[in-house]
């Protein structure tokens, strides 16, 4: 059930310095998402999704505005203060998984855990099988991910997104790579774990109208166009 | 394990070549400076040990009246620590079957306490018996001799058999191999039946407490004034390097040759390793975004980095570590050999080790630290949206390419080189090195030829013969008169001369040549100044190791000579330069009415009519059967070719590691070539695919990267060779300085035959180190390569 104010984007602009001026990005964009909601942002490509997905995981620093997220200002935070904030704090999911191709996957998860390091060591590779548990690849924690098909390999990424418990997942296209089925599946989780109580912020280009999401965002060229709360 | 840790083995243990590559830059580096270190602390200290243990006198003083010396009594004097008689005399022996070489009889006082110059037994007996010798070992290596077998020994034209009881180890002496003369050791009485001279007019003195040479000219001066006092007069005195070996500067060469280049590979490794690391970190750039997306901080990812390079340091260093103590033990024993002495080094001070393992893990360090510190730091949108396609915007170059006649692949290569201008940069100048050195090296050994034929044709006698005493010329040349082969026959004067040092009331034994000033039989270098001329001043020229001994006359200056119990000045016109001992060249007549009005003469040259080698020996022979059947007392009978054998033998051992050392350099620059391609290839994997997607076949891809590698390696070779030139001549110089002394250059000579083995050994490693990494590329599929990250 949605509750207090997780996030909170105020007259954000994005400007980039390109060849031929200045191109921006976002153009005042003002939002607020709740806790334990499930939103899509949605748009034509080029329209700024990705960008203000960067604002959301504090991935990129906004030109104009402020965007606060479970009470930091993590505009004002410097890099390194930022990685760990946003180690804490988001779980990132990307197109193409993005998993450490040298480690297994068990391994990518916990390496997660040690870079932030929130959760207590001996509690690690127990939470990390959990997990793995929880997005349904148990059997494939000690396999590299090359050995894993793209759904599988989504799930586990969705598993290291969680491994420090953060309050709020951000997808970029978690799908687009990946076929209908494994889409659903994908999706599904991604209902559960707002179930849960988890933030979950998804760009899509998917069928959002039976996915379980609460609020549907779409930009069109840096601006947000509409607002749709689904039922 | 901790994961950062684990990513950190896994990158080093999944990628195998590269690791490979990049544990051999640093290992060969590693290795040669290991090596180096190794070799360098054992020779330095054992040479030294070997010398100084045999506790050399600090001087030695030859008079005739030593008679009425109570030895005893002088031994008791305060400043003197070890005093004794040690006798010595200069003959000959038979090596082999009508050779003779100069033979070193030493009179030893007591072979069970010898506290001065002692020799250590090897075989037979330690106390030799009554007429017969005991030979140093390094002898053996040039006869026939061995022990218990007879040794004929020329003496005063008669040629007395002696048995060798006894093989002795002198590591004072120079070695027999590298200066053709033996040494051998008896007691007084054989001394005197052998060589007929009496005994006990040769002291040899330690003093307490001295810590240089002018220490001992000091102290000496006052023994001389004091026997002077007392009605004894010393004939000569010498104050011998007592602190090094006589070989020392061959050492000295091999470790100024051996720690430079040693430290350049070194170098070269790490910089080949941070040209790697800067490779991985722009292949992993996305990773890296996506780590900092995650939550790692730039410090943990610059740790895991880090770690990679220390597993690299250490890897390389537990591989090198061991490989060094065995090659540095090996030279140890090989130098050993040549320059006879014994290895007593059997373990290292642990500061050594020390270094090592910290030049192993700081170097690679020190080198990749601002690489990984650029890499960890780009921004993680920038990382994120890395796609494995790098932009590229020189117009100038396309432009510049887009005329060349040549095929589009070719032109895409050199387009593809002026990507990375830094590393570009960087390799050239690493293939430049290597090329420079390794040409060098051989440019270096072309002087040294160059110095050796001049040194050979600066003599234009074939066979020389020195008397050790002077005699009549018609006495001396009488029984070559109807010598085989022969065209002419010069004769000089000349014996044992005194240089007056400016600095400290005490001499320095020269060797005194009297000669004709016009003779034709020598070519002079003359570094300073001029030869002798005809004046009514007296004038004398001295080579480069003489100008030493005085401390670096000017030209034009007084000197102060002695000659044959007279002192003389003469006017110093010139300095020559000569691979030989001290040596004061006069005008024969002014010689002759100076110190010498019987006109007697000591050494014969004779020209030969067939000058080819093997007519020269059977001249030499024949001149050493006409010595025995005349009885002449010779010092020495010498061929020019054996003259320029044993200046040979000298500089061989330099040459041959110089050679070495230049290999290694040029091994690791090849390297650095491989790695450049490698990673070239490694960064444009993605653009493999879509070269391969669009068309090009594995035969155009392969022929592009070693198109670039050629290209590469051609331009390398270029500057290097060009390079190589005033590095050829600073070398020269550098050797010239250290082999002859005086600040004696080498002449610059330029090696064909060098350049064209530089060309096909890098042209060989530059192929490979294409071929290698460019067969890997082709190898990947497009699906794969379009695929990569």
């Amino acid at each position: 059930m949605p509750g207090k104010v997780l996030v909170e984007v105020k007259n954000v602009s994005k400007k980039f310095a390109v060849a031929s001026g200045d191109y921006t990005a976002l153009k005042e964009i003002s939002l607020q998402i709740l806790s334990g909601q499930m939103v899509a942002i949605v748009g034509k490509s080029g329209s700024g999704k990705s960008t203000l997905l960067n604002m959301l995981t504090g991935i990129d620093y906004p030109s104009d505005g402020s965007v606060m997220i479970n009470g930091a200002e993590i505009h004002s935070l410097d890099e390194s203060r930022l990685a760990t904030w946003r180690g804490a704090n988001v779980g990132i999911v990307f197109q193409f998984f993005q998993l450490i191709p040298t480690l297994s996957i068990l391994d990518n998860i916990l390496l997660a855990m040690d870079f932030v390091n929130v959760i207590a060591k001996k509690e690690r590779k127990q939470r990390a099988l959990d997990l793995l548990e929880l997005v349904g690849i148990a059997g494939h924690a000690n396999k590299l991910p090359a050995a894993l098909s793209g759904g599988e390999q989504q799930r586990a990424a969705i598993a290291r997104a969680l491994a420090n418990d953060p309050p709020m997942l951000i997808a970029d296209e978690p799908t687009g790579n990946l076929d209908s089925h494994t889409t659903r599946d994908i999706q599904n989780l991604f209902e559960q774990l707002s179930q849960k109580g988890k933030t979950v912020v998804v760009v899509t280009h998917d069928d959002i109208s039976s996915s379980g999401y609460d609020r549907v965002l779409t930009l069109k060229d840096g601006m947000l166009a509409t607002e749709e709360a689904l039922p | 394990m901790s994961v950062r840790l684990k990513k950190a083995l896994l990158e080093v243990w999944l990628n195998p070549a590269r690791s490979v590559l990049m544990i051999m830059a640093l290992g060969i580096g590693l290795w040669g400076l290991g090596s180096n270190l190794v070799s360098y602390s054992i020779l330095n200290k054992d040479l030294n040990a070997n010398f100084t243990g045999t506790k050399p006198p600090h001087a030695i003083l030859k008079s005739k009246d030593f008679a009425s010396l109570e030895l005893s009594s002088f031994r008791a004097r305060p400043e003197i620590d070890v005093a004794e008689f040690r006798d010595l005399s200069y003959q000959r022996i038979e090596v082999f079957p009508n050779q003779w070489i100069p033979l070193w009889v030493f009179g030893v006082e007591d072979f069970d306490n010898m506290e001065v110059a002692s020799i250590y037994l090897e075989q037979g007996r330690k106390v030799p018996e009554p007429g017969t010798m005991l030979i140093e070992r390094n002898g053996r290596l040039v006869s026939n001799l061995k022990l218990n077998s007879v040794a004929r020994v020329q003496v005063k034209g008669k040629t007395p058999a002696v048995p060798i009881s006894g093989i002795s180890f002198d590591p004072a002496q120079a070695p027999a191999t590298q200066d053709a003369f033996i040494s051998s050791y008896v007691d007084k009485k054989t001394f005197s039946d052998i060589t007929g001279e009496p005994a006990n007019q040769r002291l040899i003195i330690r003093f307490r407490q001295v810590q240089s040479r002018q220490d001992v000219q000091h102290l000496i001066q006052g023994i001389i004034d004091e026997f002077r006092r007392n009605g004894m007069t010393v004939n000569t005195v010498d104050v011998p390097r007592f602190d090094q070996h006589p070989h020392q500067f061959q050492l000295n060469t091999l470790i100024a040759l051996q720690g430079s280049i040693g430290f350049l590979a070194l170098v070269m490794g790490a910089v080949l390793i941070s040209q790697l690391m800067q490779a991985i970190l722009a292949q992993q750039v996305r990773q890296i975004g996506i780590l900092k997306a995650v939550g790692a901080t730039r410090s943990q990812i610059f740790g895991i980095y880090l770690t990679m390079v220390l597993i690299l340091g250490v890897v390389a260093t537990l591989i090198a570590i061991p490989i060094a103590l065995a090659s540095g033990f090996a030279f140890a024993r090989f130098v050993s050999t040549v320059l006879n002495f014994n290895i007593i080094t059997t373990t290292l001070p642990f500061s050594n080790y020390l270094l090592l393992v910290s030049i192993g893990l700081l170097l690679p360090v020190l080198f990749t630290l601002p690489i990984i510190r650029r890499g960890t730091s780009i921004p993680v949108t920038e990382a994120l949206s890395d796609y494995g396609i790098n932009q590229y915007t020189s117009r100038l170059s396309t432009k510049t390419f887009a005329c060349l006649p040549v095929s589009n692949s070719l032109r895409l290569s050199f387009r593809n080189l002026l990507r990375k201008k830094k590393r570009l940069a960087v390799t050239m100048f690493m293939i430049a090195l290597g090329v420079a050195i390794f040409s060098a090296g051989f440019n270096v050994r072309q002087s040294l030829v160059v110095f050796l034929n001049d040194t050979k044709e600066s003599m234009k006698y074939d066979v020389q013969v020195v008397l050790k005493n002077s005699i009549s010329l018609e006495k001396l040349t009488g029984p070559f008169q109807s010598l085989n082969n022969l065209s002419q026959i010069e004769s000089w004067s000349g014996g044992q001369g005194r240089l007056q040092s400016g600095v400290i009331s005490a001499t320095n034994g020269v060797g005194v040549v009297a000669l004709p000033f016009d003779t034709k039989l020598m070519k002079w270098d003359v570094i300073e100044g001029r030869w002798l001329q005809p004046k009514d001043e007296i004038e004398v020229v001295i080579n480069q190791r003489a100008a030493d001994l005085l401390d670096s006359p000017v030209v034009g200056e007084m000197l102060v000579i002695g000659l044959k119990e007279k002192q003389l000045s003469a006017r110093l016109v010139g300095v020559i330069k000569e691979f030989n001992v001290g040596k004061i060249y006069i005008d024969k007549e002014q010689y002759n009415v100076l110190v010498n009005p019987e006109g007697l003469v000591n050494s014969l040259m004779f020209t030969a009519k067939d000058r080819s080698y093997a007519s020269v020996v059977d001249m030499k022979m024949d001149t050493e059967s006409r010595i025995e059947k005349a009885e002449l007392d010779v010092l020495y009978v010498m061929s020019q070719t054996e003259r320029a054998k044993i200046i040979y033998d000298h500089l061989d051992i330099i040459l041959t590691v110089f050679a070495f050392l230049s290999l290694i350099v040029l091994v690791v620059s090849a390297l650095g070539m491989a790695s450049t391609t490698g990673i070239n290839i490694l960064e444009r994997t993605r653009e493999i695919g879509v070269m391969r997607a669009i068309g090009a076949t594995p035969k155009t891809i392969y022929g592009i990267f070693v198109s670039e590698g050629m290209i590469l390696n051609s331009i390398g070779i270029s500057i290097g060779i060009l390079a190589g030139l005033p590095l050829s001549a600073i070398a020269a110089r550098f050797f010239g300085n250290l082999i002859l002394g005086h600040d004696v250059s080498l002449s610059f000579a330029f090696s064909v035959e060098g350049l064209a083995i530089t060309l096909l050994t890098i042209l060989f490693f530059g192929w490979l180190a294409s071929r290698i990494p460019a067969r890997k590329a082709i190898a990947v599929s497009t699906h794969e390569a379009l695929s990569y990250e």
